[in-house]
């Protein structure tokens, strides 16, 4: 079990539950509403077994004997109407207190989400190499729910139900403050119980998730190797393997059952133990002519009420504890520092002529690991420059850096001669364009994804990007062309076109420096790959742009070519100067000659 | 349907002594419990007419403690009986669904996701057991709480039975629509929770783009459109539900008013007595219960056909390889030539593999190179029969492969893939796998051929180390070596290494080659590679493009003629000139 299903989380830490009470904040005027309404609820709630009580002594019981017939129906009646008030009223109070509940709930997650969500955004690109998604995904999913689940009925309800249980403690007290003392005494018994009930769920549960979680590892290794199980013959062997699994499971669930089972009929049984408390003592108590019918029968009715909120209180202790388990995991999220960080007084960005700089820039991504060393090189406006080598030469590190997804550890990157650090890095980021590797389809459509929902951005100009970079014409054959759906729901693209979309996404955002990933694709059709490349020319005509460069016909055209190997400059020039050399370039271009198309 | 039916009661009935269980403790349970209205009603009654005395109110508050303590030990049995039900019948829904799937082929695990069968195996056999074990269950407490406590009241007293008849069904016909009305809506809650999650996913996921591009400030404002719209539904669902639980429990007062106002009137014209009056209030009150959960009974019912369904395309699904009466069982050994004839493979459509005819005698070894995607690792996957070709003949001796029982197939033949998949268990229990007995010195002579052995002393635990994530992550060049030494193990009569080789280095790659020579000198053994300093230790080399034979021969036969071959031995040397440059 990893950090994410376990709930250690403490039932209570002062510092936590006062930060969750801070998003709260905003809607204290919702929360007094709730308790006015509340307050209302819990009287008319124990209204009623008073309103039956008066019905009893005063018109259907003896009391009622002086009376005629006609007046006693009459009074049962008015008292009737009187209780159909009191449940009408029941009925709103609790209807609107559910909802108030739920809106509160709503409200602040909400907040909380979009703060989290705002916050991974701005997380460095850094802390997305160490975290994988899919635990980010947790945090803005259950770990949200949780917290959900807690304001909503942990924060409200259970004040709602302190407020009940005193609510019908008074109302006892009020009407034979003997009687409801000795029906007290069982609240402390059924707390004992409930608490030693409840601690032995909780751990035959955490158990039960214990082994889920572990059959859950088994079977998703034994499906995804399942070819290989059946290769080896170990088909058996790996049923009993389950069957084992699943066997601990369906045992600790049975446990787990039998605690659970124990709940209700323990309330069961108290509630009987009150039943009988009351028909004894108070059948005694009426015998010596100390208590009347109506009384009784009345606190038959508080008996119900009286237990309920206790058994609600008892679940809900369980909801705060998870939700502090999670909410302490989304506070650190939140507080995870941001390291590449904008500077107080960092620079707006009209434009960039475009010249860019390294000066003795090293970096490593794990300290005494370096992927550059002591690199340094000049690109002019309007000048392009490839840069090739092996794999893990640290070309595509170069481009990290300019976009200043990290920061460098030693020597600086200047664009237009001032330290990328000085820009804001959103205006940077706008003013140099990328088109990487594994082209990103978000879904949406075809045209909000070369626009990427950009308000100045026109469907002419969305189009003339499309045919400017080739990719016209297979929008245009899709079903809807441009308003064509995409991603997990829409059209499947081709790796290819995917490329073609990016090209266009880069251009009409029309940045001053172009940077590419340029890296060869299987799959993509010699057609597109010919389309590819002549976009790709356009784009790099009179505007900055540093390539990353696998395919020849792209490094032939740019005027200078940078060749690195493990983490250094080892060779600069021409396409002609360096093949002229004789060098690693020379090797490495009779290699690209060579490969297969 | 009558599918449906039947299995499901297969089922059930494994479980009768449970289900015979649940009946009759829901029984017992029911009838106490309608029962002790009763004494309260004497004890009432007594006490109005003053008739009581305080050994007759003792006897009667004895009896009524005795009911109840009993109640409550049958209703600990009615309530957890279901539960126990249930979790047996997941328990065994999985087994079988899993036992099944050990027998699916190739192809099935290729198309599904796992996800989805692990959905399937999750939530809706959890679904189908709660149908059984909630769902009919609490349909059978409460219809057995409605026939006894109708046929008492009705015994009673007619014309306040007769308020609750019409009464409860209404209530729990509004309980069930409620359920239904909120069902849609929260299915549109769903559907909005994950467009949101997906969205997060896609900008998680895609973080350079956008940060590339600057446009966090957009994407925050379109995730906070959705978030909205998401709060939207939930309130909108909301609306339905919050008045929900208010409005039964205002039902539920009506009825208790309207017991008071009738009852009462009775008791003034003295045709009933108020211990009547009170049975029938806590009548009302027990009946409560059973009224709500019919209406979240029949929809856990709905839920669980639905899930039913799911779960039976994964039982009902056929593997296209399997032993059948082609097998013949008495072949118990795989030996002989081996021989492709006329082999023909189509996928989806495409024509993967066109004819090919190729006979690799006994003992021979058989380097085959070609193109990515030109069909290699489907041709050699035929020999395991993890598919078979669409038409053509595969034979080894004089039998086609077809013939062979699956088991024995694939206990003579052995392959190592190129993406091998290991468990996370011990390394020496992922060397060992293909062995029947427990095989310690097999295992460490595969793991010496493979280059294995200096790996393990280095890790923790040696051969004992666990591998994946709870333990030691091997490199790639690792997986690979400890792939071929589990397939080396069990000393099959043909091996198959598929690019076995890929991640390993050039230096590790010859010292491995060289144990592994006199290893594949005693059985057919085909290389899959696309190195030739790998292809040259074959005998004789096959080039696969486009689905076809192109090429056959010696290596210094193929190097000598244009074509495939020589193009890849060239770029070879091309590379190691440009390794040994700086």
């Amino acid at each position: 079990m990893d950090a994410d299903t376990s709930q250690k989380g403490k039932l209570y830490d002062k510092q936590l539950t006062g930060r969750i009470l801070t998003y709260a904040r905003p809607y204290t005027t919702a929360f007094i509403a709730g308790f006015v309404v509340l307050v209302f609820m819990t009287f008319a709630q124990n209204m009623i077994p008073m309103l039956i009580k008066q019905a009893i002594d005063r018109f259907i019981g003896e009391g009622g004997s002086s009376l005629s017939v006609d007046q006693r129906i009459d009074g049962l009646t008015r008292l009737c109407v009187w209780i159909a008030v009191m449940a009408a009223g029941i009925f709103i109070f609790r209807t609107i207190k559910s909802y108030l509940m739920t809106w509160i709930g709503q409200r602040v997650v909400n907040d909380m989400r979009n703060q989290v969500f705002a916050k991974v955004l701005d997380l460095p690109v850094q802390y997305f190499d160490r975290n994988p998604v899919g635990r980010l995904m947790t945090r803005i999913t259950s770990d949200l729910d949780a917290l959900q689940m807690f304001v909503k009925n942990g924060l409200i309800g259970m004040v709602a139900n302190v407020l009940l249980l005193i609510g019908v403690m008074g109302f006892m007290l009020y009407i034979d403050a003997t009687f409801a003392l000795l029906l007290f005494t069982t609240i402390p018994v059924l707390g004992v119980i409930l608490t030693f009930i409840n601690i032995k769920t909780r751990k035959a549960h955490r158990n039960v998730r214990g082994k889920q979680s572990a059959l859950n590892t088994r079977l998703q290794e034994f499906l995804t190797g399942m070819i290989t199980i059946q290769l080896f013959n170990r088909e058996g062997s790996s049923i009993e393997e389950f069957d084992e699994a699943s066997r601990e499971l369906r045992d600790a669930q049975v446990q787990a059952a039998c605690w659970d089972s124990y709940y209700f009929p323990v309330i069961e049984v108290m509630r009987a133990a009150a039943t009988v408390i009351i028909l004894s003592t108070g059948g005694w108590l009426l015998l010596q002519g100390d208590l009347r019918l109506g009384t009784m029968i009345a606190f038959l009715f508080y008996v119900r009420d009286f237990f309920r909120p206790l058994e609600e209180l008892a679940d809900q202790s369980h909801l705060l504890q998870t939700a502090m388990a999670s909410s302490e995991r989304l506070f650190s999220l939140l507080d995870e520092p941001l390291v590449v960080e904008d500077a107080p007084d960092a620079r707006g960005i009209e434009s960039f002529k475009g010249a860019v700089e390294f000066r003795e820039v090293s970096f490593a991504y794990t300290p005494g690991t370096p992927v550059l060393e002591q690199v340094s090189f000049r690109v002019d406006p309007g000048e392009s420059l490839a840069i090739v080598g092996a794999t893990g030469a640290g070309k595509t590190s170069i481009i990290s850096l300019l976009a200043r997804f990290y920061d460098v550890q030693e020597g600086e990157i200047l664009v237009d001669g001032v330290n990328v650090k000085e820009y804001r890095q959103s205006e940077l980021r706008q003013r140099v364009g990328m088109v990487l590797q594994d082209p990103v389809i978000f879904s949406g459509t075809i045209a909000s994804n070369i626009s990427l929902h950009h308000p100045g951005i026109t469907r002419e100009q969305v189009i003339e990007a499309a045919k400017y970079v080739n990719a016209h014409t297979f929008i245009i054959r899709l079903p809807d062309g441009y308003d064509n759906v995409t991603g997990e729901r829409g059209a499947n693209l081709s790796t290819g076109q995917k490329q073609l979309l990016a090209l266009a996404r880069a251009l009409v955002q029309n940045p001053d420096i172009l940077l590419v990933l340029d890296e060869a694709t299987a799959n993509v059709d010699t057609e597109t790959e010919r389309l590819i490349q002549q976009a790709l020319q356009k784009l790099m005509q009179d505007r900055t742009t540093i390539v990353i460069a696998h395919r020849l016909s792209t490094i032939r055209n740019v005027d200078r070519i940078l060749v690195m190997r493990k983490g250094a400059l080892i060779e600069s020039g021409t396409h002609s100067e360096l093949v002229e050399a004789g060098g690693y370039y020379r090797t490495l271009y009779e290699l690209l000659s060579h490969l297969p198309a | 349907m009558m599918d449906f039916t039947f299995s499901l009661r297969a089922l059930t009935w494994a479980h009768r002594k449970l289900v015979l269980g649940c009946f009759l403790f829901g029984i017992l349970t029911v009838s106490i419990n309608l029962a002790l209205p009763f004494i309260i009603r004497e004890i009432v009654d007594a006490l109005v007419d003053g008739t009581y005395t305080q050994e007759g109110l003792l006897r009667q508050v004895g009896w009524y403690s005795a009911g109840a303590a009993l109640a409550a030990i049958f209703s600990l049995g009615m309530r957890r009986l279901p539960m126990v039900l249930a979790h047996h019948i997941v328990y065994d829904l999985k087994q079988s669904v899993y036992r099944h799937l050990t027998g699916m082929d190739a192809a099935y695990f290729h198309s599904q996701r796992t996800g989805d069968i692990m959905t399937r195996m999750n939530a809706d056999i959890r679904a189908v057991a709660d149908m059984i074990g909630h769902g009919l269950m609490n349909i059978i407490r409460a219809t057995l709480a409605f026939t006894i406590g109708f046929i008492i009241m009705f015994g009673i007293e007619a014309r306040l039975a007769g308020i609750m008849m019409i009464l409860l069904p209404a209530m729990t016909l509004i309980g069930f629509g409620f359920v239904m009305m909120i069902k849609k809506r929260y299915e549109e809650v769903q559907a909005q929770f994950s467009e949101l999650s997906n969205y997060c996913q896609e900008n998680f996921a895609g973080i350079r783009l956008v940060k590339g591009y600057g446009i966090e400030h957009r994407q925050r404002k379109v995730f906070q459109g959705l978030n909205k719209t998401y709060v939207d539904m939930n309130m909108s669902l909301c609306r339905v539900e919050a008045p929900v639980w208010p409005l039964l429990g205002f039902l539920f007062v009506c009825g208790n008013l309207l017991i008071l106002l009738v009852g009462g009137r009775l008791v003034v014209q003295e045709e009933m007595s108020i211990g009547t009056l009170v049975q029938f209030q806590q009548y009302m009150l027990y009946l409560q219960w059973p009224t709500l959960s019919m209406g979240w009974a029949l929809s856990l019912i709905m839920r669980g056909r639905a899930s039913w369904g799911r779960v039976k395309i994964l039982l009902d699904a056929r593997p296209a390889v399997d032993d059948n009466e082609r097998t013949n069982k008495a072949l118990d050994q795989v030996s002989g030539d081996l021989e492709y004839r006329h082999v023909s493979l189509e996928l989806g459509g495409l024509k993967i593999l066109d004819d090919v005819n190729l006979s690799i005698p006994e003992g021979m070894t058989v380097g085959i190179t070609g193109p990515t995607g030109s069909g290699k690792s489907l041709l050699t996957g035929m020999l395991t029969r993890q598919l078979d070709p669409s038409s053509g003949q595969v034979f080894i001796g004089v039998h086609d492969l077809r013939e062979f029982p699956l088991d024995v197939l694939r206990r003579d033949v052995r392959t190592a893939p190129q993406e091998p998949f290991l468990f996370s268990d011990t390394l020496a229990s992922n060397i060992r796998f293909g062995l029947q007995a427990s095989g310690e010195e097999a295992m460490e002579w595969a793991a010496e051929i493979a280059q294995m052995t200096q790996d393990a002393e280095d890790f923790p635990s040696g051969f004992n180390t666990v591998l994946g994530e709870r333990g030691v992550t091997l490199s790639g060049g690792q997986r690979q070596r400890t792939s071929i030494a589990r397939a080396v193990a069990s000393n099959p009569n043909i091996l198959v290494l598929d690019d076995t080789l890929s991640a390993v280095d050039t230096h590790t790659e010859a010292e491995i080659l060289k144990r592994l020579m006199p290893v594949l000198k005693e059985r057919t053994s085909i290389l899959v590679s696309h190195r030739v300093s790998t292809l040259k230790y074959a005998d004789f080399i096959i080039v696969i493009e486009d689905g076809r034979l192109s090429q056959m021969g010696r290596h210094d036969e193929l190097v000598q003629h244009e074509g495939y071959y020589r193009e890849l031995d060239r770029m070879q040397r091309l590379e190691a000139k440009l390794e040994a440059i700086s």
